[in-house]
């Protein structure tokens, strides 16, 4: 084995993604020409979620990341950094105080400060192609350790002291669910890993399987033993190419080094891997729906009971988890239970994962111990509302959740509290909106969002989802008639409480919370005909401001109707009859003479 | 052992049911209806049209009380004001996204969806909107598809799947766009139905028709110049009177050739006697058969659902069908050769008409050879019983209280085994009644052959002994258990000298003609239908002549025309032949020969495919394969053609309805062939709220593209993503594999220029 001095990690997110070969390329270009080729090892690593200053490159073992990296700046690292041991401290980011430390905190800057890393412990640290930096890291050390002194039952109540509870969104207690999976006696059973991440929002899914598949791998070897599966299936998305390539170098690896197979490790535990790609349907993130797509079939949901613990893949029984929650499987193994419940609140242990996005200025991958607050996340790891602009609320759980206004910010989040204000867990999506956001506006997207992705097997979601959503058009488009927002609250929570699955029921959701919450900018919107945010453009007046209009007639000749009049170099103006709002004007005039309110 | 019971509590009522017991059912047992759509006892729960929603204490939620199985201790309320809401507020959604069109409905008081939303108290609308808008589809001979009326309870598609085990059907799209469709959405009548109507009979509405055919038969009845001659079966006269609201089980033969007469008919003729003449031809060629050691075992003809299905997916076996046509042609057969001597009418002045409970006989009537050599057709329309209720009705006929009519002569008379042609197992018992005279001089003790009766859901087996010798003989229906039983035969696990098979469930009185169900009941269930089927043996039992052979009408028409049984007249007259079909797809066992059109085996794709598929069939769960096969596919074509389809539906044996269901249920799979460059804007929340939609109209505009529109020269697709994990680098578009971050507005053209 070569020893090596230096290990690079390029990130290979989608950011990144575009011009890392080329990075790579000149590295090893570089490091040739210094002979270094042999001393520092050249690997790429998953998202490492800090997307915003990207492209990134980690120095190990001296923890240093470098933002914003070009093609030009790779001969200074070499130089400065590799030979010389000089940081290059205009490219640095932050720096890793506690290296080689099993929950590597990430230092002094602020993205992550407050963060605590257990699912993405290795994301960015090892190479996810190779299994022996997993295993360097205590990879496996769990399975070896479940497999010589661990009953199934000692696993299961491994877990349940753990507190650790499903991140996919419902938040039931793993423990439980496997002593379900557990208690039905079959020959056959499955462990299914859900990773047909749903959420339009939420990446940290494929940012673990990206970065570290092998811990996804370990903890479901893990749970298999514990529920008496000998078959395992990750259900994982195909719009994730990487991750899928990763899992399946990962799966191999672990063949090889019978982690995965006969009688793992010597033992008498056999489990085996397979994947099955998605195909592209939210509804699938549902567990009875998510069987039926492995079967073959349509994701239609089913009616529970049977539950999958009893009644599953194959008419067997089938414990699913997702992958966030399984990647905390092998750490709570490893150090224990009961450290483990230690971390987070009384009834949410662990850390949670978040796509922070939207008006922020720090937007990524966030991982937090629970009972962390919103503003903690918002502002002191998110670094505050972006352009100085004002907060209006944050949405969390993506199509399945709600908002959160600012008077909710201190709420230290778990399942709980997030159910109480309205909202819920959900698989982590975390967007932030500013005043430029319009509540209803957004509420229609994501009901737009959930109407396309409803299976269209029972009638509420189908029928109701639908009828809402064209209410939520009409109010939008300065048609909103008196009861509308009654109509709304009327089918909402009767969908609410009669849809079929759990995604009919939380497809509400967004609109009861923004409802609940901003309900005067409904009414706005109906009885004033006003978007506040300026986002309904039905609602908006184009306006010319005589001051800056210089008569060029670029917004003349643009405009779809011929609404706009004026001579060269003299006033236009928008003959507001025929204006159909379209914007076109606005965003063609370069004196910033189109104003809209 | 005992099974374990459960006590609960419904509306403040103790009751102890079994486990397994679902709400509903317990519901029931105390007399307490909770309202259902969906439902269907003899089908797969779904419980997807969530009309049937309780209240279980404790719960957060609505539970739907049609799956949820009763739990020790558990207390339901069936109704509060709260429940009585929502539920009319479902069905509300559901009338909400129908014609308004009850007036001029087929179904119009025979509707369950009219009733429910009056007893639901559906007086107005709050929630109007889009409508669902599609063409209705009458290419099939026999039922039209109508899918502006389908509310999606997914009756039919379990019935054509679970029990017919055809699949012609199936759901397609999803959400909103849901429809009930053929694959491909074809026409219906290019697919692999097989006319049983058994959709007609269970959808709740009137997505599923039978084709009308009562004009033709108005204007004929209307012509002065035309002898209209009207034959009707015996599972009409048991059913009819449903229609009328009489309750199951009355055999309205004599008031139906009354209603007949009134409405104008020149000649009442009996299909009953077309049963007697198959029978005395059928055994004969049983007999015939059995001397000449094959082919065996002999399959009965009569259902033209069946034969519809055999010549498409069990084309080894048609030698093995009787040759004999089924009574309504042997009927017409002989109206149209025989009877206008006898009227002294010219043939071609005949219409000859035949009320059916069945809707595939509309087809059989059409089949190429059914007709004299002078093209005269020999049945020019059928109706189905439904028709003729409609029609009496029409005419103000009060058919109840009618006085006894007479069928006219010769084609009138029958006897007791042509009754039971109705039943299950009664082409079988008449068979045997007669076969026993045949081969053994002697009739079969006691007449009866009970072992064949009775049960629907099952493949009832007996043997009889005739003159020292045992026949083993196999009866069934619904083409589910039809596939079953036929595979036994072609494994030669069972070993018979005679089949009868019967396309419906239950046999001709569960016909896809029948009259819907009345109110409260549950429409094509087994008590309703062994009532029907009770009907036909009363009057078997009844009946004085209870062989086919004792027919002097019968003995008559062999001496005037047919000479004697199995005669070469007899042939001409009485028999046909089958021919092979090509059916676009596969059923639940029948694999055809060949998909006909998968005409491009050379392409190399296909066979990269073949392989690959025949890589994942050697595994378990081997049908769960089918999405990586369509991710394949899609990999090696770029989209999901028809052809493709078919393939993947012959090698791995999946109906292509269902196939075709998959394919357009997912985002992710093409259907149409996509451009060179792909725009995929992501449209997931973070995107969205950074001003993703902006960018869309931009794409829109500079490409004259509507999103998920691929340009006609194949240049471009332009599609959105619900969010392809970038969030930080909002808003994103990924350009086939290439990703753009932070796109503004004014990057569009930027961007599409690197694609030029």
């Amino acid at each position: 084995m070569k020893e090596y001095k230096y290990a690079i990690s390029i990130c290979a997110g989608p950011k990144c993604r575009n011009k890392n070969q080329e990075l790579i390329k000149t590295l090893k270009d570089e490091l040739e020409k210094a002979k270094l080729s042999d001393v520092v090892k050249v690997l790429e690593s998953g998202c490492m979620g800090y997307c915003d200053q990207g492209p990134i490159m980690m120095v190990h073992p001296d923890n240093v990341t470098y933002g914003n990296v070009k093609k030009l700046d790779i001969k200074r690292i070499v130089n400065d950094h590799l030979k010389n041991k000089k940081w290059v401290s205009d490219l640095i980011l932050q720096r890793d105080q506690v290296a080689n430390s099993f929950f590597p905190n990430f230092g002094d800057v602020e993205f992550f400060g407050k963060q605590y890393r257990i699912t993405l412990r290795n994301c960015g640290v090892i190479d996810p192609e190779a299994i022996d930096d997993y295993l360097a890291l205590r990879g496996y050390e769990g399975l070896a350790k479940v497999l010589t002194s661990f009953s199934p039952e000692d696993v299961i109540d491994e877990m349940k002291k753990s507190g650790l509870r499903g991140r996919g969104g419902g938040g039931y207690p793993v423990g439980f669910k496997w002593q379900n999976g557990a208690d039905t006696p079959s020959e056959e059973k499955y462990i299914i890993c859900n990773a047909d991440e749903g959420d339009p929002g939420a990446f940290m899914d494929r940012s673990a399987i990206e970065g570290d598949p092998h811990t996804i791998i370990e903890g479901m070897i893990i749970g298999g033993y514990a529920i008496g599966a000998k078959k395992g299936i990750v259900y994982i998305r195909a719009e994730y190419p990487l991750a899928i390539k990763r899992l399946n170098i990962a799966i191999a690896q672990a063949k090889e080094k019978n982690l995965l197979g006969e009688n793992i490790l010597g033992s008498n535990f056999s489990f085996d891997l397979e994947l099955r790609l998605g195909a592209g349907a939210f509804v699938c993130g549902e567990e009875t729906a998510l069987i039926a797509s492995i079967e073959g079939k349509r994701g239609m949901p089913k009616p529970r009971p049977p539950f999958p613990t009893q009644v599953g893949l194959f008419g067997k029984p089938t414990v699913i988890n997702n992958v966030e929650t399984l990647a905390n499987i092998p750490v709570i193994i490893l150090d224990g239970a009961a450290h483990f419940a230690t971390i987070g609140t009384d009834k949410s242990k662990g850390t949670k994962v978040f796509a922070l996005a939207g008006a922020v200025k720090n937007t990524g991958l966030v991982e937090v111990p629970m009972g962390t607050t919103l503003r903690e996340i918002i502002y002191d790891i998110g670094g505050g509302i972006s352009n100085n602009n004002k907060f209006k609320a944050v949405q969390t759980g993506g199509p399945s959740g709600g908002f959160i206004p600012e008077k909710d910010l201190d709420t230290p989040i778990d399942y709980d509290t997030l159910a109480k204000a309205g909202s819920i867990m959900g698989s982590g999506g975390m967007i932030v909106l500013d005043e430029n956001s319009c509540m209803v506006d957004i509420a229609k997207f994501f009901l737009d969002f959930t109407q396309n992705e409803s299976c269209g097997k029972c009638t509420p979601c189908r029928e109701g989802t639908k009828r809402m959503l064209e209410i939520l058009i009409r109010i939008t488009e300065g048609k909103g008639q008196a009861g509308d927002i009654e109509k709304l609250e009327r089918l909402g929570n009767m969908i609410k409480k009669s849809a079929l699955c759990g995604l009919g029921k939380a497809a509400p959701n967004p609109v009861l919370s923004t409802i609940k919450h901003f309900r005067s900018e409904y009414e706005e919107h109906i009885n004033g005909k006003k978007c506040r945010a300026g986002i309904c453009r039905s609602l908006l007046s184009y306006k010319i401001i005589e001051e800056k209009c210089i008569g060029c007639g670029a917004c003349k000749r643009k405009c779809p109707t011929n609404c706009i009049s004026g001579e060269k170099k003299a006033l236009h103006i928008i003959d507001q009859n025929d204006c159909i709002h379209c914007g076109v004007c606005f965003e063609t005039c370069k004196f910033d003479a189109i104003i809209k309110e | 052992m005992a099974k374990q019971m459960i006590n609960l509590k419904i509306d403040g009522l103790d009751i102890i049911v079994p486990k397994g017991t679902t709400i509903l059912e317990a519901a029931k047992k105390i007399g307490v209806k909770i309202p259902t759509l969906c439902h269907h006892p003899d089908l797969s729960i779904e419980g997807a049209c969530r009309v049937c929603i309780v209240q279980v204490i404790g719960r957060n939620d609505f539970t739907a009380s049609c799956s949820y199985p009763a739990e020790e201790g558990m207390e339901v309320i069936t109704h509060n004001p709260e429940i009585r809401q929502a539920r009319r507020d479902i069905v509300e959604l559901i009338l909400d996204n129908h014609p308004d069109d009850c007036h001029t409905c087929e179904r119009d008081h025979n509707c369950e969806l009219q009733r429910l939303a009056y007893a639901m108290g559906v007086r107005h609308k709050h929630f109007k909107g889009e409508k669902k808008n599609y063409e209705p589809d009458f290419s099939s001979k026999a039922v039209i598809r109508d899918p502006n009326k389908c509310i999606l309870c997914g009756r039919c598609v379990r019935i054509c799947k679970e029990v017919q085990g055809i699949s012609a059907i199936d759901m397609a799209h999803r959400g909103f766009q849901s429809v009930v469709m053929p694959a491909y959405d074809m026409p219906f009548g290019d697919s692999i139905c097989s006319s049983c109507g058994q959709c007609i009979n269970v959808c709740p509405t009137a997505a599923f028709l039978e084709k009308d055919y009562t004009n033709q038969v108005w204007e004929a009845l209307n012509d002065p110049e035309i002898t209209t001659v009207i034959q009707f079966a015996p599972s009409v006269r048991a059913a009819i009177g449903e229609g009328f609201g009489l309750k199951p089980g009355h055999n309205m033969e004599k008031q139906t050739i009354t209603a007949l007469r009134r409405l104008g008919f020149d000649q009442i003729y009996d299909t009953q006697f077309g049963a007697d003449l198959t029978i005395v031809e059928e055994a004969s060629e049983l007999v015939r058969r059995i001397q000449n050691k094959g082919p065996l075992p002999m399959i009965t003809s009569c259902s033209a659902a069946w034969i519809i299905f055999a010549e498409k997916f069990y084309p080894e076996l048609l030698n093995n069908l009787s040759t004999c046509m089924s009574p309504m042609s042997m009927v017409g057969s002989v109206i149209k050769r025989h009877i206008p001597k006898k009227l002294n009418v010219k043939p071609e002045k005949v219409f000859s008409i035949a009320a059916m409970c069945c809707t595939a006989k509309k087809d059989e009537s059409q089949r190429d050879n059914y007709q004299t050599e002078n093209g005269e057709r020999y049945v020019d329309a059928v109706i189905t019983t439904r028709e003729l209720i409609w029609m009496i009705k029409s005419a103000g006929i009060d058919f109840v209280n009618l006085e006894d009519g007479k069928f006219d002569s010769p084609l009138g008379e029958s006897t007791g085994a042509a009754t039971i042609f109705g039943a299950t197992g009664g082409v079988m018992e008449a068979a045997i009644r007669t076969a026993h005279y045949f081969i053994s001089g002697k009739e079969l003790p006691g007449i009866e052959f009970k072992p064949v009766r009775g049960a629907i859901d099952t493949i009832k087996e007996a043997s009889v002994e005739i003159d020292g010798n045992t026949y083993n003989v196999a009866v069934t229906s619904g083409l589910g258990q039809a596939q079953a039983l036929l595979e036994k035969v072609k494994s030669g696990e069972a070993n018979y000298h005679f089949i009868e098979i019967m396309g419906c469930p239950g046999g001709c009185v569960g016909g896809g003609g029948q009259p819907y169900a009345g109110i409260d009941m549950v429409p094509a269930d087994k008590t309703l239908l062994k009532k029907r089927a009770q009907a036909l043996y009363s009057a078997d039992e009844s009946l004085e002549k209870r062989c086919s052979h004792e027919n002097l009408n019968i003995k008559i028409l062999y001496d005037e025309a047919l000479e004697r049984y199995g005669s070469a007249v007899a042939h001409e007259w009485l028999h046909t032949h089958y021919s092979e079909k090509q059916p676009r797809g596969i059923c639940r066992y029948g694999k055809p020969t060949q998909v006909s059109s998968c005409i491009t085996p050379d392409d190399p794709r296909y066979k990269e495919l073949r392989e690959y598929i025949e890589s994942t069939q050697e595994k378990e769960h081997k049908k769960s394969f089918l999405i990586p096969v369509l991710h394949k596919t899609q990999e090696l074509f770029g989209y999901l053609s028809q052809e493709a389809m078919d393939f993947i539906s012959v090698t791995m044996q999946i109906p292509t309805s269902r196939i075709y269901g998959v394919a357009t249920f997912y985002h992710f799979f093409n259907l149409k062939p996509k451009g060179d460059t792909r725009i995929n804007v992501c449209l997931g929340t973070a995107c969205y709220v950074k001003g993703a939609n902006d960018i869309v109209r931009e794409f829109e505009s500079e490409l004259d593209l509507k999103m998920g529109e691929t340009g006609d020269d194949m240049k471009y697709s332009l599609e959105c993503t619900r969010c392809i994990g970038a969030c930080a680098l909002a808003p994103v578009v990924l350009v086939n594999d290439k990703i753009y971050s932070r796109v503004t507005t004014k990057d569009v053209k930027k961007i599409l220029k690197e694609y030029k």
